[in-house]
């Protein structure tokens, strides 16, 4: 079921995130607002993925592939690393809580608890890297074919 | 890749002189938080660019070994590599250079380039950042479900943390201790927070989001994602030596957390 005043709340929210992080990575001026962008529409698209049926971590792959696809078109554009758009994109999706979570519950005794949150934030950190590793495979054929000359 | 034909071979002392360039220009950038191909390819450039026939580069996260070659001469370096940050506005600069480099660059000039790049002052002053990122912990508590006062609690809490870490790592404290204490003095106002608006009744339904979302500023979201695209090049000492670091980092933040909750009967979750 898809409600868009949550995508509207979330879209917001992410922006906030993925801006303020890109400040503390020093993100070069000209594309600051770009990447909080970028980080957003990832976000929203894993949000609206989830909302229409898809599994979580589904979601979280289309989500790191947007990022990382979208984010190569302003990194050729200014010249700047690829790296800059994909870290700072999907910095919203990283299950930091998730990960946190586990050695709290482990602590409280409550291994089942902690298990729990550990394959989750396994799975969403899977889904991250497969997302921005096939954008990269995609889009970079440094990256696709393996050639021993640089 | 072959010589320029109007370029000499090097001689031995040349090869040594481009060596420090090339070297440098490396560290700058695996310092600034990029991945190990990025890195090579950019010294790589940099080495032909001033003149080599070829570089060798093996660049792990904590060192880099690189031989070039140019004729019969060939010298070999290794440096070590401490005190890895993220600084997206140095890396763009290096790389930038790496790709556009002056018509007949000379090791010397190329220097003077870094020096400035090294000098140039960061894009954004101290308090920006920490707005910046304050808010960002506040908007993730409210995306975990907080409500806003968990939002505001966030940001206050990693406001000061990262405040801490900004100072402790000026003093080059072991970046270990730094994550654990900030972690630790994040969730120990947060709690603050927490307990002084339930005096004024004000208690949200979710407080663990204020929690957790108060130390995220401490995520290693730049290490997996650095990690993540070494494995998928096979650089995989590189990667592995990332996630190692990605999960010392979460690690010592849970250890922050925890010893605050056992000191002061926290309860998280």
């Amino acid at each position: 079921m898809v409600v868009p005043s949550d995508l509207v709340q979330q879209a917001f929210l992410s922006f906030i995130g993925t801006f303020g992080f890109a400040l503390l990575y020093q993100v070069p001026r000209k594309v600051l607002l770009m990447c909080a962008v970028v980080g957003m529409g990832g976000y929203v698209l894993r949000s609206f993925l989830f909302q229409m049926g898809l599994d979580w971590e589904v979601a979280t792959f289309f989500g790191a592939l947007f990022v990382g696809l979208v984010g190569t078109w302003p990194a050729r554009h200014f010249q700047l690393p690829l790296v800059l758009f994909a870290i700072t994109g999907i910095i919203c999706m990283v299950p930091g809580i998730a990960a946190y979570k586990v050695l709290v519950y482990f602590n409280q005794g409550d291994i089942l608890g902690g298990l729990k949150s550990a394959i989750e934030a396994g799975f969403d950190v899977v889904a991250l890297v497969c997302g921005i590793g096939a954008a990269r495979i995609l889009t970079d054929s440094e990256w696709g074919f393996e050639r021993s000359s640089k | 890749m072959t010589l320029p034909a109007e370029r000499p071979p090097l001689t031995l002392p040349e090869l040594v002189e481009i060596m420090q360039v090339v070297m440098r220009v490396g560290v700058l950038m695996l310092k600034s938080g990029t991945i190990s191909f990025r890195v090579e390819q950019a010294m790589h450039r940099v080495a032909v660019g001033l003149g080599a026939e070829r570089l060798d580069a093996y660049v792990t996260l904590t060192g880099i070994t690189a031989s070039l070659h140019c004729g019969d001469q060939h010298y070999t370096q290794i440096s070590r590599v401490t005190s890895l940050g993220v600084d997206m506005h140095r890396l763009s600069a290096v790389e930038y250079l790496s790709l556009h480099l002056p018509e007949a660059a000379t090791p010397t000039q190329i220097c003077t380039l870094l020096d400035q790049i090294e000098q140039s002052p960061p894009p954004y002053p101290d308090g920006l950042v920490i707005a910046g990122v304050a808010a960002a912990c506040g908007a993730f508590a409210l995306l975990s479900g907080g409500q806003w006062m968990d939002g505001c609690a966030a940001c206050f809490s990693s406001a000061l943390g990262l405040r801490l870490r900004m100072l402790l790592q000026h003093q080059h404290l072991n970046s270990i201790a730094i994550t654990v204490i900030c972690a630790a003095v994040a969730t120990l106002i947060c709690g603050g927070i927490v307990k002084i608006l339930a005096l004024f009744q004000i208690t949200s339904p979710l407080p663990q989001s204020s929690f957790l979302a108060a130390v995220l500023f401490q995520v290693p979201g730049m290490l997996l994602v650095t990690a993540t695209l070494d494995l998928v090049r096979l650089d995989l000492i590189s990667g592995l030596a990332r996630v190692t670091y990605a999960l010392i980092q979460l690690f010592s933040v849970a250890i922050g957390i925890l010893i605050v909750m056992t000191f002061t009967n926290l309860s998280i979750l």
